[in-house]
């Protein structure tokens, strides 16, 4: 008897023990699916409150994927990944392109691609998040009677698209994905961006790190709902805070890193730098005259030249010179479509979904929200009708899209596949869209942009400084590619300088640190008391070089990247003091 | 010395009783009187009327500074309150000839209310409007005072005197403030176009009480035994500085309405641009969520100024 009880308490103990641990397994498990975003209101003001602009944002379904890392995941950080555009999908860009388990491999002959395995996948030192943003990639949005074009066409404005909102997207999606997932709750998050998701990434930490800025009017950008959320994860993150304001450095201690892959930061003074460096004598534009047999004539040659041109006509003057001559000004050592034609590839790749189920490692088909039946409400694209006579007006960090691009966007991939597994969509709904042109426009113009607020990315001098009081607690760690010409990334230090107030110098080492394969750092000295909180002086940027890549880096040198992350997160003390930096775990008395 | 010190003393003493006692009321049933009046009131509640100017601030700032380099006008002229019509019903007791106590009860109301828009505009190869409309702006402003007071009359002819007089008593006061905005933004380019409107109902209001005082001058005239009139100047002397009141906002934007309630308050506002700061002292009653410095001062409703009555007088 005594032994069939002991055997029956021994039994039910492993049973509780596997409920435990199936929970844990389930929580380290890759997923696919979506977030959803409720309704939000937020504002925009210059400090008259009656006069600031208030906006609703819309509901959304927000694509992430998620891949655990390969060893012991719990303890591992989160490497959470976007792209730019802004309208880009990270679908196509990162999370095909040499960071997850599986990668998309594009035929140089056919631009067909075939889902590889990746040996330089970065789950060998965390946790993936791969989020794409709002209406991009696989992420749809969501409105009543989507079928009235006048509303819909109202729903591209800024209470949607915005650098702001579009960061407190992410911060949404981060924060209720870490809340889904407590066995990672605690652990340090480094953000790994591209392109316009530089001025996310900038506007993300300084939400997260001088969150209160963001409720008691400081900000420009009001979003007190957003701000509880943040405290809320605060108070389960640092206990010893709870109902406080927690002060960046302690904050820091979790979203204490972030690699920015061609960022636009201080886009303004960045695009500024760069025409000055690529118009002067024996610049890259002239190394490609010489090879190419085509002149570079400059912009104060050309005979339509403007007095006083701003950074922007010079740089277009740039991108035709490199559409002449066949190059991708993404990857100008590549010919023309090279860049975009990857994402394509990828694109029509993912909208079939049993390629999508291996590149998420997930089966598709088991998430509901893909099915035209749950999409009654979705929304993805503004117009019906071709409108290639509107997309002039565009914030894309890159040339403004072609009539060809416009055409392709409408009906970017068939999508038969993918109509046959989960169901028809309504006109204005996809499945996937690689780049959304109506969110760069939308970005573009908009009623901040007509009632003049200093949000608008390309222009404002605030996402610079707001990076800099970033960088004053984040390590941070710069592509610089040697093709790029839409982000030239030798631009950057001497554009940083311009932000004085901020900074008495921002210098290029091109030689440290010392025994780096890939050498390159920017030293910046700040001007003591400049950041809020914090008693900085100097910083180093890790700003490697990469001479045979472009815009996304991940895609050419893969490993490369990698390495140099691996080996700057280990000097940097990340994982070494992984514990130490983190409290919690001591408190939790979880051994290093 | 001490001869003429008492001398004065008798005389002064003499006098007081004589102005007081000496000359009798002709008739005892004529020592009731009652007054009623109406007229203009010039006031000049200054924190009040900042509502307007905070108003023409931010139209300068936001909408003609920022668009100067395009055609348009825009009338930025908005209605304060310089005056307001009182009126009133007095009790007076005669106590002799010249001499009379009164308790008087009055009220004063003033409405302001207007229509207007502006519309600033570029055209080139692509064209922008910019058109700000208040259907309408309203500030309204009313008042009750209940005083005792105390005159004395001089006799310039049979029928004629002058009157000077002296009041005090408590007051009670209300305002509100409306304003219906639109603010339509229209861009015309070559290859997009951009239409959309912004606006919202602003509806606050605030109450209080305090102290009145009032100094009278009056040429009174009888037109016959019982009855007559008079034409009388004041100055009012009267400041409330515990204002309190609600609060309404509509936008039509965002569903639903945001209501509060609050004191009211000077805020200084730090309008942060492009082009550089400005300064704007607003009233306000909205209070959430801002940093306490910005309160710059207590709100008063100052309703002092001098005003011009007419009336008529009835002696019981």
């Amino acid at each position: 008897m005594k032994k069939i009880i002991r055997t029956f308490i021994l039994g039910l103990c492993i049973a509780f023990g596997a409920g435990a641990g199936n929970s844990l397994i389930a929580q380290i498990q890759p997923e696919a699916g979506f977030c959803f975003l409720e309704e939000n209101d937020f504002y925009f003001h210059t400090n008259s409150y009656f006069n600031r602009l208030p906006l609703r944002c819309s509901q959304a379904r927000i694509w992430r994927v998620y891949q655990p890392a390969d060893k012991d995941p719990t303890s591992k950080p989160l490497f959470v990944f976007y792209n730019g555009g802004p309208g880009g999908a990270t679908s196509a860009g990162l999370f095909s392109a040499n960071t997850g388990r599986n990668a998309v491999s594009v035929d140089p002959q056919t631009y067909k691609g075939s889902v590889i395995s990746n040996p330089h996948s970065w789950t060998r030192i965390g946790n993936l998040l791969h989020v794409d943003s709002r209406t991009a990639g696989f992420s749809y949005s969501m409105m009543e009677n989507p079928q009235d074009d006048a509303l819909r066409h109202a729903e591209w404005d800024a209470q949607n698209y915005n650098a702001f909102i579009d960061g407190a997207d992410f911060v949404r999606v981060l924060l209720r994905f870490l809340a889904d997932h407590p066995s990672i709750q605690n652990n340090p998050v480094v953000l790994v961006v591209e392109s316009y998701g530089g001025i996310r990434s900038l506007v993300m930490l300084h939400l997260l790190l001088f969150y209160q800025d963001y409720a008691n009017g400081n900000a420009i950008y009001q979003d007190p709902a957003l701000v509880q959320e943040i405290q809320n994860h605060y108070n389960t993150v640092f206990p010893e805070y709870a109902g406080q304001t927690v002060p960046p450095s302690v904050i820091a201690q979790q979203f204490s890193h972030q690699v920015l892959i061609q960022p636009a930061i201080t886009r303004y003074y960045q695009r500024l730098v760069a025409v000055e460096m690529l118009e002067a004598p024996g610049s890259i534009l002239d190394d490609l005259a010489e090879e190419t047999g085509v002149p570079y004539i400059r912009y104060e040659d050309q005979p339509w030249a403007i007095a006083n041109p701003s950074p922007f006509n010079i740089m277009n003057n740039i991108y035709d010179y490199i559409d002449q001559i066949g190059r991708d000004p993404y990857i100008y050592s590549k010919p023309a479509g090279f860049f975009n034609g990857f994402f394509d590839a990828a694109a029509e790749l993912l909208t079939h979904y049993d390629k999508l189920s291996q590149m998420t490692g997930v089966d598709t088909t088991g998430i509901p929200e893909l099915y035209a039946s749950a999409r009654q409400q979705a929304y993805k694209i503004k117009f019906l009708e071709d409108y290639a006579s509107l997309m002039s007006y565009s914030a894309l960090l890159g040339p403004a899209p072609k009539v060809s691009d416009i055409q392709s966007f409408l009906f970017p991939c068939a999508e038969e596949d993918m109509t046959t597994v989960f169901g028809a969509l309504q006109p204005w709904d996809r499945y996937f869209l690689d780049l959304n042109y109506d969110v760069s426009t939308a970005f573009a113009l908009n009623r901040t942009v007509m009632e003049s607020y200093d949000i608008h990315y390309r222009y404002s001098e605030r996402f610079g400084e707001m990076f800099l009081d970033n960088v004053a607690f984040v390590e941070t760690f710069i592509t610089n590619a040697a093709y790029d010409i839409v982000v030239y990334c030798p631009s950057l230090p001497d554009a940083l300088t311009y932000h004085a107030s901020k900074l008495s110098s921002s210098t290029h080492d091109a030689v440290g640190p010392p025994q780096a394969e890939r050498p390159g750092q920017i030293l910046l000295e700040y001007n003591p008391g400049s950041v809020p909180g914090s008693n900085v002086t100097t910083r180093t940027i890790r700003f490697p070089y990469y001479a045979n890549s472009g815009h996304a880096v991940p895609m050419t040198e893969p490993g490369e990247m990698l390495d140099d992350v691996t080996s700057w997160l280990e000097k940097t003390g990340f994982f070494a003091d992984i514990m130490m930096r983190h409290p919690c775990k001591q408190r939790q008395g979880v051994k290093k | 010395m001490i001869k003429i010190g008492f001398f004065r003393v008798m005389v002064a003493t003499w006098l007081v009783w004589a102005l007081f006692f000496l000359p009798t009321i002709s008739a005892a049933e004529e020592r009731f009187q009652i007054e009623l009046y109406g007229g203009i009131s010039f006031v000049n509640p200054k924190d009040f009327n900042l509502l307007s100017k905070a108003e023409q601030q931010y139209n300068d700032i936001y909408f003609i500074e920022r668009l100067r380099s395009y055609n348009g006008y825009f009338v930025n002229d908005f209605p304060e309150i310089r005056e307001a019509i009182p009126g009133g019903i007095r009790f007076r007791y005669h106590v002799s000839e010249k001499l009379s106590f009164s308790l008087a009860a009055e009220g004063f109301f003033q409405k302001k209310e207007q229509t207007f828009e502006g519309s600033f505009y570029y055209s080139s190869t692509a064209s922008e409007n910019h058109t700000k409309r208040y259907d309408p702006y309203k500030l309204r402003l009313s008042g009750f005072a209940v005083l005792g007071g105390i005159h004395y009359r001089l006799p310039v002819g049979s029928k004629t005197d002058i009157e000077v007089g002296a009041a005090a008593g408590w007051a009670k006061a209300q305002f509100d403030f409306s304003s219906n905005w639109t603010y339509r933004a229209i861009y015309q380019g070559t290859s997009v176009s951009y239409d959309s409107v912004d606006g919202g109902i602003l509806e606050e209001d605030g109450s209080g009480n305090g102290f009145m005082g009032q100094a009278m001058l009056r040429l009174n005239r009888m037109l016959g035994r019982r009855i007559g009139f008079f034409v009388e100047t004041a100055f009012s002397y009267c400041r409330m500085k515990s204002v309190e009141g609600g609060g309404r906002e509509i936008r039509i934007n965002i569903p639903g309405e945001t209501t509060w309630e609050g004191a009211w308050g000077i805020k200084k506002e730090e309008i942060h641009l492009l082009w550089g700061d400005k300064e704007v002292l607003v009233p306000t009653n909205y209070w959430a969520g801002w940093i306490d410095s910005q309160r710059e001062r207590d709100f008063v409703l100052d309703l002092s100024g001098f005003r011009l009555v007419l009336g008529i007088v009835f002696r019981l």
